[in-house]
């Protein structure tokens, strides 16, 4: 029982910890684009016979998530680890499984290099030669333990879409 | 008036390239449905861009019969497996796969299809009978009164689709925020383009909606996966006697009051912006069990529990399209990819639709009825097929999905920055989930920011500024309010019990 009562503190710690660091985030985040971004990046002047500047829609949105930031930020240290915890969220529809931000981080890490991957190859070398590698690669990290259908996959579905794209959307893939 | 049009959009809608494709939407989306991690919402985010070389009325056809085959394909894995292919199907396991030990797994397949064919038609009647009168109203609205409808939408949204209404509201500020990237709709100005000419029209609907929902899912699978997080999709095998399978009309219409009622709570709860598939489902289960005289046969496999839960989930889908064909502002994600899927060719959702474009409507409303005797035909004849889905590995499934959605963005866009998008949306999806911020929010704000930003922008140049026009319009000033009662009401719901809702 104390364990278990062990378990749940320790749990809602961890969810306050990553709530203050979102509150933060999005604070911090709301910060850089309400002094610095939007000004850069969006004409702050209303042109002439209209009243309301291109950076006002922008503007209100940050203006709307710095204030919740400091307010998630608020919350997460005002409220109590342990019972309760701090508020979850996420997609009801979705789900929010959190695992340790160290593992999120990593997480992350493969995707950007798979992303940055792709982009590099997909003009240079094509997509059946770059889909094929893509696909053996997730197959692989994935979990698949068969090479042969891993192969058979990473070969056939490549080449299928890029069939069919030519031939009934007249698409031609890079 | 309306039989007279609803006869006129069926010739349109007999037309043999859209049953074809109904069809194949269908199956589509059963199939896609069963299969271990997708949806319909990932199919639809997917479909999209396909249904580019389309006619409109096909296209969206198509796509509402994948939303139809993908609500109730999830049945399928919950009643065999105990594993709900999408959340909305996690009431039909409670009895769905109580009724597979029992040696009973096509009896509760075939009353979950017939039951999810009627929750779906009782909800496309509704739709028929409410959308013009609601748009009729509609067209009423001003500016003051879209900006005071979109902000309640967001409140509703970001207070019911995650459990932090904080989070959820600045997820939808995020979208907003998203949306104004591109031309100034007043000015003409550049707003955050860097110079590239992509970006002029503004981000792509295409790479942010599959980025965000399609992929960012599938890649937050895989990770789980490779932790070994992930222990569904174990496949079982199916061997059932027939005697024992076999579910007759008594039995099935014996049940008429829980399909009906399940069927009105999924209308219901479908036409009010926010509220989950889910829901839907876990409010029929609950009302059809305080219903019954035998309330303890639920959860130990009764057919009822599993009519009640699927009648009221597949209710949504129609009832949905009440909110987004009237105002143009969608009811649940699925609706609001179709408001992307209008957009894209060229119909604007919004109380004007119904008078520009009545004709394509009602050929719309027409196949959706259409739809519901393919789903049913379609169901029926794969029930014995669509068990061995079920086996195809996950490790497999996914990674596919992946070079899928590189294809999907592709495809409309000819744009390799398009697919740079959409796999950097995926990494802030992803990220997103894993902190607890509604991608939800994000995508309906997204969708709904230009029509906040013009109706915004409309009322204060109108009013030179006051916003005390929101206070004296009574139709505002209702939604205003409305707006004032759910912050309040969501602001003050207790954490605890918020965290173990759903």
């Amino acid at each position: 029982m104390t364990l278990a009562r062990a378990g749940v503190a320790q749990a809602g710690a961890s969810v306050r910890r990553s709530d203050l660091a979102g509150g933060l985030a999005v604070t911090a985040l709301a910060a850089v684009a309400g002094l610095w971004f939007v000004p850069a990046n969006v004409n702050l002047a209303a042109t002439a016979g209209n009243d309301i500047a291109p950076a006002f829609m922008p503007l209100v949105c940050v203006a709307i998530a710095g204030v919740l930031g400091l307010v998630m930020t608020a919350r997460a240290l005002l409220h109590p680890a342990g019972a309760g915890g701090a508020e979850a969220g996420g997609d009801e529809e979705i789900g929010d499984q959190r695992p340790a931000p160290r593992q999120v981080v990593a997480d992350l890490a493969v995707w950007i290099g798979s992303t940055v991957l792709v982009l590099l190859l997909l003009p240079r070398i094509g997509f059946v030669v770059t889909g094929g590698l893509l696909l053996a690669g997730w197959l692989a990290y994935a979990g698949l333990r068969s090479w042969v259908v891993g192969a058979a996959v990473a070969v056939t579905v490549p080449v299928v879409l890029d069939w069919l794209c030519r031939a009934f959307l007249h698409v031609q893939l890079p | 008036m309306i039989l007279e049009q609803l006869m006129q959009g069926f010739e349109l809608a007999l037309h043999p390239a859209n049953l074809l494709f109904m069809t194949v939407g269908v199956t589509l989306g059963i199939v896609v449905g069963i299969l271990p991690g997708l949806g319909s919402v990932t199919a639809l985010s997917i479909l999209i861009p396909v249904t580019f070389y389309m006619s409109p009325m096909i296209a969206i056809a198509f796509l509402v019969g994948v939303t139809k085959g993908g609500t109730s394909g999830g049945a399928v894995p919950a009643i065999l497996l105990n594993a709900p292919g999408t959340p909305e199907a996690a009431a039909t396991a409670l009895d769905g796969h109580q009724l597979t030990r029992q040696g009973k797994p096509f009896k509760a397949m075939k009353a979950a299809l017939y039951a999810s064919v009627c929750g779906d038609t009782f909800s496309d009647i509704v739709l028929i009978l409410v959308a013009a009168p609601f748009a009729a109203f509609a067209l009423q609205f001003g500016p003051a009164e879209f900006t005071a409808i979109v902000i309640f939408s967001f409140t509703l949204i970001a207070g019911l689709s995650g459990r932090s209404l904080a989070k959820g509201i600045v997820a939808a500020a995020l979208g907003v925020f998203l949306s104004t990237v591109g031309l100034d709709p007043v000015d003409s100005t550049q707003r955050m383009t860097f110079g590239i000419v992509e970006l002029y029209d503004g981000i792509s609907l295409n790479a942010l909606a599959i980025g965000v929902l399609a992929l960012s899912s599938v890649i937050h699978q895989i990770f789980d996966l490779r932790r070994g997080a992930d222990r569904s999709g174990v496949a079982a095998v199916v061997h059932a006697d027939p005697a024992l399978n076999r579910l007759g009309a008594a039995e099935f219409w014996g049940h008429w009051r829980t399909l009906l009622r399940s069927a009105a709570i999924g209308s219901g709860i479908g036409m009010l912006p926010g509220l989950g598939v889910s829901l839907a489902a876990f409010l029929g289960y609950g009302s059809a069990r305080r219903a019954s005289p035998e309330p303890e046969r639920f959860g130990r496999g009764t057919i009822e529990g599993v009519m009640a839960s699927e009648a009221a989930n597949s209710a949504v889908c129609g009832a949905n399209l009440v909110p987004t064909i009237a105002l143009g502002v969608p009811g649940n994600i699925a609706a609001a990819l179709l408001i992307g899927a209008f957009m894209i060719h060229g119909v604007v959702p919004g109380p004007f639709m119904m008078e520009q474009h009545g004709e394509l409507i009602y050929a719309i409303f027409a196949s959706m009825l259409m739809c519901n005797v393919i789903h049913l035909a379609v169901g029926r004849l794969g029930i014995q097929v669509w068990g061995y889905v079920t086996y195809v590995p996950k490790p497999v499934i996914l990674p596919i999905v992946i070079v899928l959605c590189v294809v999907g963005v592709y495809i409309p866009s000819n744009s390799l920055f398009d697919v740079g998008l959409m796999l950097a949306f995926a990494g802030l999806g992803y990220l997103m989930r894993r902190t607890g911020f509604s991608l939800v929010c994000l995508v309906i704000g997204f969708l709904l920011g230009p029509l906040f930003e013009t109706s915004l922008r409309q009322s204060l140049l109108m009013y030179k500024g006051d916003m005390t026009i929101l206070l004296t319009s009574p139709i505002a000033l209702f939604f205003v309010v409305l707006t004032c009662f759910s912050l309040w009401r969501f602001a003050r719901r207790p954490r605890a019990g918020a965290a173990g809702r759903g």
